[in-house]
C-alpha cells in the first residue's frame, strides 16, 4: 500500500509539472499571436536599429538589361520624405516605404524635365524606431545627389525603385547599402556604382 | 513489487508523462540551443487562398522537411495550437520584390542585443515569422520559379541567409538575385541547415 502512495504521490507531481509546462508553452504561443514581437536586428545606424527583411527581389544581369527595364533613368537630388508602414491586425508589417520627392537635374531616359519633382517610392521606413529595410536598402539623404532607375507603378501615384537596391547609385561613388562589405549584395552595388557613375557622369 | 501495483505504476506513469511528452512535441523554441527540431506551425491568411496561392505555399512550408531538424505542420484553426509561421499575398506595384520574410522574436524573450551577440545566426533566435508574396510581381514568375521562391522563403524561417556564390560551384536555393530553377533546396542547403542546429 506504502508503494501505491508514493508511486501515486510521484505521478501527480509528474503530471502537474507537464501540465504546468505546457501552460506555460500555450502562454507564450498565445503572446506571439499579438503585437508583442520584435523584428530581427541586423545593424545599427547610430543609436538605431536596423532590421534588414530578407527578399526574393528582381534582378538584372547587366547595366543594359537595367536599363532597358526601366521607364525613367534620372540625376537628382532628394529633397524630402514620409514614411508608411502597413501593418496587419495584429501589428505585424505588410509594406513599409519611404516616399520621396526628388528633383530632377539631369534626364537620361524617360518624359520628364528638368527641374521636374518626381514622388518615388524607397522600400525602407522606420517602424517602432527600427529602421526596416527591405533588402538591404538604405534610403536616400535629404540634399544628396542620386542617379535613379524608376518604373511607374500602375495602381499608385508614386514610383518604384527598379530591383530594389540595383535602382538607386550615389554620384559621389559610396555604397550606401545595409550589407557587410565582403558580402555579395555589396560587391554587386558597387560594381554598378562604378559602371553606372563611369557611363552617366560622362553623358551629364 | 506484486503485478498489481506493477499495473497501477505502469497507468500512472503514462498519464503522468502524457502532458510533458505532448509539450514537448510542440514546443518550437528553438533553435540550435535545447531542442534539435523545429516544429513549425503554420497558416495561411485569406489572402492566400484568394490569390490562388495555397499549393505554392504550402510547397514552402513543407519544402525542408526532408531535413531531420526541419518539420512543418499546416494548422488552419488559430484554437490552441502554435502558429509560428504565416503566410501573406499583397499586391504592391511600387515595389520590386517577389516575396519577402520578417522574422520576430516576442519581446519577452529575449532583447535586441540578444540578436547580435549570439554565435549563431540571429534568424535562428526567431520564433515567429511571416513570409508576403508581392503578388503584382509574383504573378510575372514561371511556376517553377513561384515554387521555388516559396521554398526560398522558408530557408529564411530556418536561418538560411542568402548566398549568390558561384553557381558552378555550389547550387542554392538561397540566391537572392538568381534562379536555382529548382523547387527543392539542395545537399547543400540542407548541410547548412544542419550546421545550424546540430
Amino acid at each position: 500500500m506504502k508503494k501505491i502512495i508514493m508511486i501515486s504521490t510521484l505521478a501527480v507531481v509528474l503530471a502537474l509539472t507537464g501540465i504546468w509546462a505546457a501552460q506555460k508553452n500555450t502562454k507564450h504561443v498565445a503572446q506571439s499571436e499579438e503585437v508583442q514581437k520584435e523584428l530581427e536586428v541586423n545593424f545599427r545606424e547610430g543609436d538605431t536599429k536596423v532590421s534588414v527583411a530578407h527578399a526574393k527581389v528582381e534582378s538584372f544581369r547587366s547595366l543594359q538589361e537595367l536599363e532597358d527595364h526601366s521607364d525613367l533613368i534620372v540625376r537628382g537630388v532628394k529633397l524630402d520624405g514620409k514614411e508608411n508602414v502597413t501593418t496587419s491586425p495584429i501589428g505585424t508589417i505588410m509594406d513599409v516605404e519611404t516616399i520621396s520627392r526628388f528633383q530632377v537635374s539631369t534626364v537620361y531616359k524617360g518624359v520628364v524635365a528638368q527641374g521636374d519633382v518626381l514622388t518615388v517610392a524607397e522600400p525602407v521606413a522606420t517602424h517602432r524606431g527600427v529602421i526596416v529595410s527591405i533588402a538591404g536598402y538604405k534610403a536616400m539623404k535629404q540634399g544628396k545627389e542620386y542617379i535613379l532607375f524608376l518604373f511607374k507603378a500602375p495602381d499608385t501615384n508614386n514610383l518604384g525603385i527598379v530591383a530594389v537596391t540595383q535602382g538607386k547609385y550615389t554620384t559621389d561613388r559610396t555604397v550606401e547599402l545595409y550589407a557587410k562589405q565582403e558580402e555579395d549584395n555589396h560587391k554587386r552595388i558597387a560594381k554598378y556604382t562604378k559602371e553606372v557613375n563611369d557611363k552617366y557622369s560622362k553623358e551629364q | 513489487m506484486d503485478k498489481q501495483c506493477k499495473t497501477v505504476f505502469l497507468v500512472l506513469m503514462c498519464i503522468a508523462l502524457y502532458p510533458t511528452a505532448a509539450y514537448a512535441s510542440s514546443q518550437i523554441l528553438y533553435i540550435g540551443y535545447n531542442d534539435n527540431h523545429n516544429n513549425i506551425g503554420f497558416k495561411f491568411d485569406q489572402s492566400i487562398e484568394d490569390a490562388g496561392l495555397h499549393d505554392i505555399a504550402g510547397h514552402g512550408a513543407y519544402s525542408f522537411d526532408s531535413n531531420p531538424y526541419c518539420e512543418a505542420y499546416y494548422r488552419p484553426s488559430d484554437s490552441g495550437v502554435q502558429i509560428n509561421l504565416k503566410f501573406y499575398a499583397l499586391s504592391m506595384s511600387n515595389k520590386s520584390y517577389y516575396a519577402i520574410t520578417y522574422l520576430y522574436k516576442g519581446s519577452s524573450q529575449i532583447t535586441y542585443g540578444d540578436y547580435t551577440t549570439k554565435s549563431i545566426p540571429a534568424a535562428s533566435h526567431a520564433d515567429y515569422a511571416e513570409i508576403l508574396f508581392n503578388t503584382y510581381k509574383f504573378h510575372n514568375l514561371s511556376t517553377d520559379q513561384k515554387y521555388e521562391t516559396s521554398a526560398h522563403e522558408m530557408g529564411h524561417v530556418y536561418g538560411l541567409h542568402h548566398d549568390d556564390f558561384d553557381k558552378t560551384t555550389m547550387k542554392t536555393i538561397m540566391y537572392e538575385y538568381d534562379w536555382l530553377y529548382s523547387r527543392w533546396p539542395t545537399s547543400w542547403d540542407y548541410s547548412k541547415i544542419t550546421t545550424l542546429y546540430n
